[in-house]
């Protein structure tokens, strides 16, 4: 390593062939799943050699990588738990319906087929369709919903204003 | 699975590409010596000339290994010495164009030459390794360094700066090959 970091670029091949299987095995033993582990040791492999020059000649090179491996795998480790925090969250922002806004649905929806129930025959099967989520089949079949909503929402506006 | 050739590659670029950002690092005390320079009269072309020349031997050199890096910044402080005698000449107001007399400003270029040149053959001389080497590169960057500077105060402080450099570290190079060998 101080070698390399001196300027002799044919220690490379060397340096990372030594260094590889030390961090690897230091970053699976502080991960629980392997391609974390790969993950940490290629990055923690990438900043190594973006640092080297940087490499004091009187202290342990391989000390030295192991300290960035080991940065590595906390920062890894952070960033599942940040995710992990993030996910507790979002099941906290999408919880069910509270009791009152089921109680307003059900009140709504009783109203809505009550005034589905005063059209007429025709009418019904055409809301029906649209309630059920059914593409039209023709132009004729479209008008007829397009009127069927139409008398539908002049009941509401009768019963509700 | 790591595809270890494909991560090799990129570890080597990066290596290679971290040397090349600390060498070009260099040119933030070229550009400080240039712009004083340019500041105290001298001509932009020739400032950026001797600048451009001096960035890439730096550069060069610290981008080769760690003896060049440490070549560069011992070359650099010890051409600081004439840059700044002559800089404090242009300050006040002295030229030297013409080599006629010994004046005033130009026995201050001589003796910067004569410090820098023997400054240059005591750091080779101190270090355990590649002494020679060491002192090419530190006489190299050392006089263009002081050329940098003395650009502005006229050719015969420049000739006169640069001879002295040359010549002094020659000079004191006799005892070091004595103790060499």
């Amino acid at each position: 390593m101080v070698r390399f970091a001196e300027g002799d670029r044919g220690a490379f091949r060397d340096v990372f062939d030594a260094l590889w299987p030390i961090l690897l095995a230091l970053a699976t033993r502080s991960l629980p799943s392997r391609a974390d582990a790969e993950d940490a040791a290629q990055c923690a492999m990438l900043k190594v050699f973006d640092r080297i020059i940087d490499l004091d000649r009187s202290r342990d090179g391989v000390a030295w990588a192991m300290t960035i491996a080991g940065f590595e795998v906390l920062t890894l480790r952070r960033q599942h738990q940040r995710r992990r925090e993030d996910g507790a969250e979002v099941d906290l922002v999408d919880q069910r319906p509270s009791a009152i806004e089921e109680i307003l649905d059900e009140e709504l929806r009783a109203s809505l087929l009550a005034m589905i129930a005063e059209t007429s025959q025709r009418d019904r099967a055409a809301l029906s369709a649209v309630l059920l989520g059914a593409k039209p089949t023709g132009e004729a079949a479209r008008k007829r919903r397009f009127r069927a909503i139409e008398r539908l929402r002049s009941i509401w506006r009768k019963a509700h204003g | 699975m790591v595809d270890l050739e494909d991560l090799a590659r990129r570890a080597e670029r990066t290596a290679e590409w971290s040397r090349v950002c600390m060498a070009c690092r260099i040119s933030v005390p070229i550009a400080m010596l240039a712009g004083a320079t340019i500041a105290a009269g001298a001509s932009i072309t020739a400032c950026a000339c001797i600048a451009a020349a001096l960035f890439v031997l730096g550069a060069t050199l610290r981008w080769r290994d760690r003896i060049g890096v440490e070549c560069v910044t011992a070359g650099l402080a010890l051409g600081a010495v004439p840059a700044m005698a002559a800089l404090l000449l242009r300050g006040c107001g002295i030229e030297c164009r013409e080599l006629t007399a010994l004046a005033g400003g130009d026995a201050l270029c001589l003796l910067a030459g004569v410090l820098t040149g023997l400054g240059v053959t005591w750091q080779a001389s101190c270090a355990t390794e590649a002494r020679w080497w060491r002192w090419i590169a530190m006489t190299l960057i050392a006089s263009v360094t002081a050329a940098l500077a003395c650009v502005g105060l006229g050719g015969a402080a420049l000739e006169l700066t640069l001879l002295a450099v040359f010549a002094t570290a020659s000079l004191a190079l006799i005892p070091m090959a004595v103790r060499t060998t």
